[in-house]
């Protein structure tokens, strides 16, 4: 299966693991943006 | 490139680092002010200061260019590097660091754990493996800013590494690690804006996301035979599992530079210059963000280097950059992006030596000043004095060091420093943090076995630096261990987890620590 034009599945897991890991750490700062 | 026009603009880059620097002075007063900004930094600042510090230009223009010849695999370390060196040292080690420190009043990285297991030892020890081992990775960084200032400016190479060491010393001396993070956050911010202007023009420039990477994988064909030959498959494709190249990139790369993050003194300070977990929470937003940029949009954009100089000039990366991977990032800019932005790129790479720089002197001199000399002496009271000296003869070694060293060895510097500091410091930092049974003595016992084993696999197995330092040659003839995959190993692989397992064992061994001593530690943890 080639998504985004790469056909390695541990290419692309790659590539989208790094965009997900970021929306996390997002995700985590905004939810306890002020929380101690 | 006009260099009337370079000038100026890095003229005007030093006077707004100047003034970060000067701001910097005029607010640090006390040892707390000059060693952890007086636990009392925004987080933006923090975060930047620390993505800065954590990106040096080896990630960007090294690793970059490495994609250049290798391909994507290496994205693996981003996903690491935000996972591990973001939200787990963030959430996990940075909460605990942060209130153990204040707790126990701890100044430096070694101080912090010589505290928490009640040992001098443990302090001077941790600040001479900091003070011997991070010149060799000072120099290495101090090279390729002093380069960067000596091609793009027509400066001498001498009197570049000179200005690079003055400038850099001024503003780490006079305002401690004040004057670190407030430079860093600037040059954070024009590493950021640099990069995600390179990353948008890269993908617009080759027809989208898609189309790139299908032209990269068609190009898979075109692959030199040196990268073939030790297992590299495409530039989309994964290394043949087992191959050497293969080993390389799991071991070095993803383990040694993705884990060995966690045990960074100059970053592990940094999460005791925040005032409360608020800070950290809101870190891990603008950190992830920033390391994200950075090293997936570089390694990404070194990638599709390929597909640009093909188009170009029929022609991959590695052939338009006359061989030398670490040509492949500066070529592609001078070669694909309007003028405007090879002055901002300048600056971007300028940006990530200073503020990787300005961290590594500090904390060599915090090590030699507060962590060796005043403990080793038993006085107190003249750290800023006595951090100043000790950063400045840190500046001097890695003057003299980026002078004299040949290129073979100083290459080997950033993972061999990394590496080092990983197996000293995790498992000893790690079980500090989560386990109220480490002991004094395992603690020392942890400490001891992790430096001496990854200097002697350094030294004896591993390849790339045995071979580049020449030591097992003259006494054993050539590597102790040849049978595959050792010399490939990270020498992270071996020393951390030989470490962990002696701290566990000597501490199921010895006596405990007092249980006052644990609730003060654990206060508040």
């Amino acid at each position: 299966m080639e998504i985004l034009g790469i056909p390695d599945p541990w290419v692309w897991s790659a590539y989208i693991s790094c965009i997900l890991i970021t929306v996390l750490c997002v995700a985590y700062g905004l939810i306890n943006w002020n929380k101690n | 490139m006009n260099l009337v026009i370079l000038g100026i603009v890095v003229l005007v880059y030093f006077l707004m680092v100047g003034y970060a620097g000067y701001v910097a002075w005029r607010r640090t007063s006390t040892s707390e002010d000059y060693m952890v900004a007086g636990r009392r930094t925004h987080p933006y600042i923090m975060a930047l200061s620390y993505g800065a510090t954590f990106i040096s230009t080896a990630a960007i223009v090294g690793f970059g260019g490495m994609a250049g010849v290798y391909g994507m695999g290496i994205l693996w370390l981003v996903f690491l590097n935000i996972l591990v060196g973001i939200f787990i040292a963030f959430v996990f080690y940075g909460k605990r660091t942060r209130k153990m420190g204040e707790n126990l009043s701890a100044f430096t990285f070694p101080e912090f754990l010589s505290r928490r297991f009640n040992s001098r030892f443990i302090q001077y020890f941790g600040g001479a493996v900091i003070f011997l081992g991070m010149p060799l990775y000072a120099s290495v960084v101090l090279i390729g800013a002093a380069r960067f200032l000596e091609t793009s400016l027509n400066l001498n190479f001498t009197l570049a590494l000179i200005i690079m060491a003055i400038i850099v010393a001024l503003y780490v001396v006079m305002g401690g690690i004040r004057g670190v993070m407030y430079t860093d956050a600037l040059q954070g911010t024009i590493m950021f804006l640099g990069m995600i202007f390179l990353i948008f023009s890269t993908y617009y420039m080759l027809g989208g996301v898609t189309e790139a990477h299908g032209a990269l994988t068609s190009m898979a064909h075109f692959l030199p035979e040196s990268a073939r030959s030790v297992g590299a498959t495409g530039w989309t494709s994964m290394p043949t599992y087992g191959s050497p190249y293969w080993w390389t990139l799991f071991s070095t790369i993803i383990l040694g530079v993705g884990i060995g993050v966690l045990a960074q003194p100059q970053l592990a300070v940094r999460f005791m210059t925040v005032k409360s977990n608020r800070e950290l929470n809101r870190g891990v937003l603008i950190g992830a963000l920033f390391i994200f940029i950075m090293t997936w949009g570089a390694y990404v954009v070194g990638a599709l280097s390929n597909v640009y100089f093909f188009q170009e000039k029929g022609l991959i990366a590695i052939q338009a950059a006359g061989g030398n991977a670490d040509k492949i990032i500066p070529v592609f800019i001078n070669s694909a992006m309007p003028e405007w932005f090879t002055y901002l790129f300048m600056l971007t790479l300028l940006s990530a030596a200073m503020s990787t720089l300005s961290a590594q002197f500090h904390v060599q001199g915090t090590a030699i000043g507060r962590d060796v000399y005043e403990t080793l002496k038993r006085e107190s009271g003249r750290s800023v004095f006595i951090t100043r000296i000790g950063i400045i003869i840190a500046v001097i070694i890695a003057v003299i060091l980026a002078y004299i060293l040949p290129g073979s060895i100083i290459a080997q510097g950033t993972a061999l420093f990394f590496g080092i500091c990983a197996a000293t410091f995790l498992s000893v930092y790690t079980c500090g943090l989560f386990w109220k049974g480490t002991t004094k003595a395992g603690a020392i016992a942890g400490m001891v076995s992790g430096a001496v084993i990854s200097v002697l696999w350094l030294l004896f197995v591993y390849k790339k630096t045995a071979m580049a330092l020449g030591l097992a040659k003259s006494i054993f003839g050539g590597l102790l261990i040849k049978a595959t995959p050792w010399p490939f190993v990270d020498p992270i692989l071996v020393a951390v987890p030989a470490s962990m397992i002696i701290t566990v064992l000597v501490s199921l061994l010895t006596r405990k620590p007092g249980e006052d001593h644990l609730k003060k530690c654990f206060n508040g943890v």
